[in-house]
């Protein structure tokens, strides 16, 4: 359904944003996005592993921050450049992982294989770089995804020793809490990380399938979901995120009836709403130029009984609410795509009996 | 307390079941039991599986990889190195190499997978409803063209095979059983999928197409019917020869190097007696490779069969990451990794035919003997890897030791292998350049680490590292 209207809230699909690109239009196995100003929003791309024919050339294909603008409707979307690539030197990342925003526009970017955080201005310049290691303290890390709160100071997940840090946005370690477990404020491979208006924190438990909500400095408040694939449970949480009226929004790795991916929607107190599954019916404008620009493509999606396996989610693994527009943005990672869903506020219902 | 010999023989059961096994879990084997062990390879749901999505976390381009040579077995990979369940993972590559499937046609790897992934899940099962299941795979549908098989126009190439590599083998069929398999199978193809760009992957899925079948008598090993594919299947496993076929297979794949299957026409097994009895159990188990592999994990002729077959290439790389340890986390280089066994001569999921690899001494090519032993010499030599810590340790629980006494526990160590007296001898002069292996200093336990680490360099260059 391309409209769902639940609990007094309307779910509305607008379009989608991207196709299949290693650079320029388009992302390659993106993670995270996060809004820049007016309608531009600043997507990490992940990239894929790939080896030249030598094989001491070891390479990342895709990996880099595109910046585009998304529109109101589809073939609204421009894109306007990108930078990074893959790499451990200055500016590079290998496994980008997070990305945030503050309000000066500058970006940063995590990285959960350097563990470390790459700042950069909007035109994509290299501002600087710093460690998201807060002490020697023997645990492996992996420093997974970014939120800034109201003082744009970072939190940032870290998936491998199972903890949430936090840091001034110039790398100035500040705290840390969580340790691996299955109790309150425990944490088993933490992924997703957002904030709500009252500065309350939720992270995406990934392998104890469920999102804490906790207190800016970890105390433990709230638990959504646990694992299954019933209403309201999760299998394997990825991203999360909270929209205004306190509605909170987990896309996890749950079956949508093709591939791996939904979104779950729960309000405030943790009631589940509603489930999101996909509903690119229309391709992107630069997905449709790939298959404009190529016969063989278009033959062959004339001969497919049904397109709605590329309608859907596949393994979603990030979620942006945008406030002013009021819209989610939920980063489809591997179809390289941003699917966009509007939750107006002035929706007209139609007749039923039409 | 296990003997050695205790020792060695479960080292033996753990490099054929399994990808070889560390010194810790080789004595912990030991101590519960031969026949035990094998029951719990045998019966591997009782160990937690590798969960796929600890490995998509990280490097979500495993999902549905791209086309890019070698890249897509990293999953398998991951898989073989961090598997609680050593035989159900090589058995998913014993018929990998029989159902031979490659990329180089299918283009997909996520559907050649997606084939490892049955041979993982029912390779230790039925063999008749393990085929049944190949017939329906769509990856094979393209590789052996059923879905240009149709009732109008018969396609042969997966009829064929299905009789000449995948159960019977040559000299067991006319060329009217092959054209009366092909008519039977008509209809068996896949639903279109949406093509890979612009938003990647997708998948098959298996479809009978009933107006696309030939319903017709067919008259197939002299009997007759409307046969469809699922009668063929049945026909097949019912002959003697399907089950000395698969009894071949296993013996080649598990217990010594064989004749090539092209020759398994005119060439009689190398251990008659051991065939009879795998075949034989085999068809009075109902197909059942579970109660085979028993019968045959169980046997002398398998236990006395200790080096001799050569490592795949799978194995040498898969075994010696197993080895040497810390390569268990998904990280960058996973893609370069699952590359090494193509190298050495074994294109994971990309075989260089229908027929599979030819293996024994046919791995072995000045190249890929080269690969082996670099491959495999440069991971033993990083003493900071917890399977060489484990080994160093070892040696200094044991004090100083003479160059005598360094390279016998070294040979035990990695093996325990069974050298040559002149080879022996080799290494000792090597040793002896140094002396006794000492401990007692710093320094001396830098100098021993470096020795440790350049004698365990010339071990794995040895031949008989290669052998399993």
């Amino acid at each position: 359904m391309l409209t769902q209207v639940a609990a007094g809230r309307v779910f509305d699909y607008s379009h989608s944003v991207g196709r299949g690109a290693q650079s320029g239009m388009g992302f390659n196995q993106p993670v995270a996005a996060a809004l820049g100003a007016g309608d531009t929003v600043y997507v990490l791309n992940r990239g894929i592993e790939g080896i030249s024919n030598v094989p001491w050339n070891r390479i990342g294909y895709g990996a880099r921050v595109s910046i585009t603008t998304i529109g109101s409707k589809p073939g609204d979307e421009e894109y306007l450049g990108e930078f990074g690539k893959y790499g451990s030197g200055d500016g590079e990342f290998i496994w980008g992982s997070g990305i945030a925003v503050d309000s000066a526009e500058k970006i940063y970017v995590s990285d959960e294989w350097l563990n470390q955080v790459t700042v950069y201005d909007k035109s994509g310049k290299f501002l600087g770089k710093w460690s998201a290691l807060d002490k020697a303290d023997g645990l492996p890390h992996g420093t997974a995804s970014m939120v800034m709160d109201a003082d744009e100071n970072i939190f940032l997940t870290d998936s491998r020793s199972h903890q949430v840090r936090k840091f001034s946005k110039d790398g100035k370690f500040l705290g840390s809490w969580g340790q691996f477990g299955e109790g309150n404020g425990q944490f088993n491979s933490p992924w997703g990380i957002t904030l709500d208006n009252q500065g309350f924190v939720y992270v995406a438990d990934h392998k104890n399938h469920r999102v804490q909500k906790l207190t800016p400095d970890g105390q433990w408040v709230a638990t959504f979901g646990s694992y299954g694939t019933r209403r309201g449970q999760m299998v394997r949480p990825t991203g999360v995120a909270v929209d205004p009226d306190g509605d909170v929004y987990v896309c996890d790795w749950s079956d949508n009836g093709w591939h791996p991916g939904r979104v779950h929607v729960f309000d405030s107190s943790g009631k589940f709403i509603i489930s999101l599954i996909g509903d690119a019916q229309q391709l992107s404008k630069w997905a449709q130029m790939t298959v404009d620009a190529n016969l063989d493509y278009l033959r062959a999606r004339r001969r497919v009984p049904t397109t709605e396996p590329e309608w859907r989610f596949a393994l979603p693994t990030g979620l942006t609410f945008d406030p002013v527009k009021r819209r989610l943005l939920v980063v489809d990672n591997q179809r390289s795509r941003l699917q966009i869903y509007n939750k107006p506020t002035d929706y007209m219902a139609p007749q039923l009996n039409l | 307390m296990p003997t050695q010999n205790d020792i060695a023989l479960m080292a033996h059961l753990m490099r054929r079941a399994g990808f070889g096994a560390s010194r810790e879990e080789i004595e912990a084997r030991a101590a519960k039991g031969y026949e035990a062990t094998v029951e719990e390879l045998l019966n591997p749901e009782v160990q937690e599986a590798v969960d796929r999505y600890d490995l998509i976390r990280f490097q979500p381009w495993t999902w549905r990889p791209g086309t890019i040579q070698g890249m897509g077995a990293a999953e398998w990979l991951y898989f073989m190195v961090n598997t609680r369940r050593p035989l159900e993972e090589k058995m998913a590559l014993f018929w990998h190499q029989v159902f031979a499937t490659g990329v180089s046609k299918v283009d997909h790897y996520d559907e050649v997978n997606d084939m490892v992934l049955l041979f993982r899940q029912r390779g230790m099962g039925n063999y008749k409803e393990l085929l049944t299941e190949l017939a329906k795979s769509p990856a094979m549908i393209y590789w052996l063209d059923n879905c240009e098989n149709h009732a109008d126009a018969v396609n042969e190439n997966w009829g064929r095979e299905l009789l000449e590599l995948f159960s019977m083998g040559v000299g067991n069929y006319t060329e009217v059983d092959v054209r009366e398999c092909s008519r039977a199978f008509t209809g068996w193809t896949f639903v279109p999928k949406l093509p890979r760009g612009p938003l990647g992957r997708f998948d098959w899925y298996f479809q009978y197409r009933e107006e696309d079948h030939d319903d017709t008598e067919k008259t197939f090993l002299g009997q007759n019917g409307r046969f469809n594919g699922e009668d063929i299947i049945e026909i097949i496993c019912q002959q003697p020869a399907t089950a000395t076929f698969i009894a071949r297979h296993l013996y080649n794949f598990f217990v010594a190097d064989e004749a090539q299957v092209p020759a398994w026409a005119v060439t009689p097994p190398r251990d008659q007696d051991a065939i009879d009895l795998l075949s034989d159990t085999f068809r009075d188990s109902n197909f059942d490779m579970r109660a085979t592999l028993r019968v045959l994990f169980n046997s002398d002729f398998f236990k006395n069969a200790r080096f001799a077959r050569l490592k795949s290439p799978a194995e040498v790389v898969a075994g010696t990451l197993r080895l040497v340890g810390g390569y268990e986390f998904p990280s960058p280089g996973l893609g370069e990794m699952a590359r090494q066994p193509c190298y050495m001569g074994q294109d994971l999921l990309n075989p260089p035919s229908v027929e599979g690899w030819h293996t024994g001494t046919e791995w072995i090519n000045s190249g890929s003997l080269m690969r082996r032993v670099n491959f495999t010499a440069d991971l033993v030599s990083d003493v900071t890897k917890p399977g060489i810590q484990s080994i160093i340790q070892r040696l200094r629980a044991k004090g100083h030791l003479s160059p005598e006494g360094f390279v016998d526990a070294c040979l035990d160590l990695m093996g325990p292998l069974e050298v040559a007296p002149r080879i022996r001898q080799e290494l000792v002069d090597h040793a002896n350049a140094g002396g006794s292996l000492r401990w007692d200093t710093p320094q001396a336990v830098e100098n021993s680490n470096k020795r440790v680490s350049e004698l365990l360099q010339l071990i794995v260059s040895l031949r008989e590292y290669q052998y399993a």
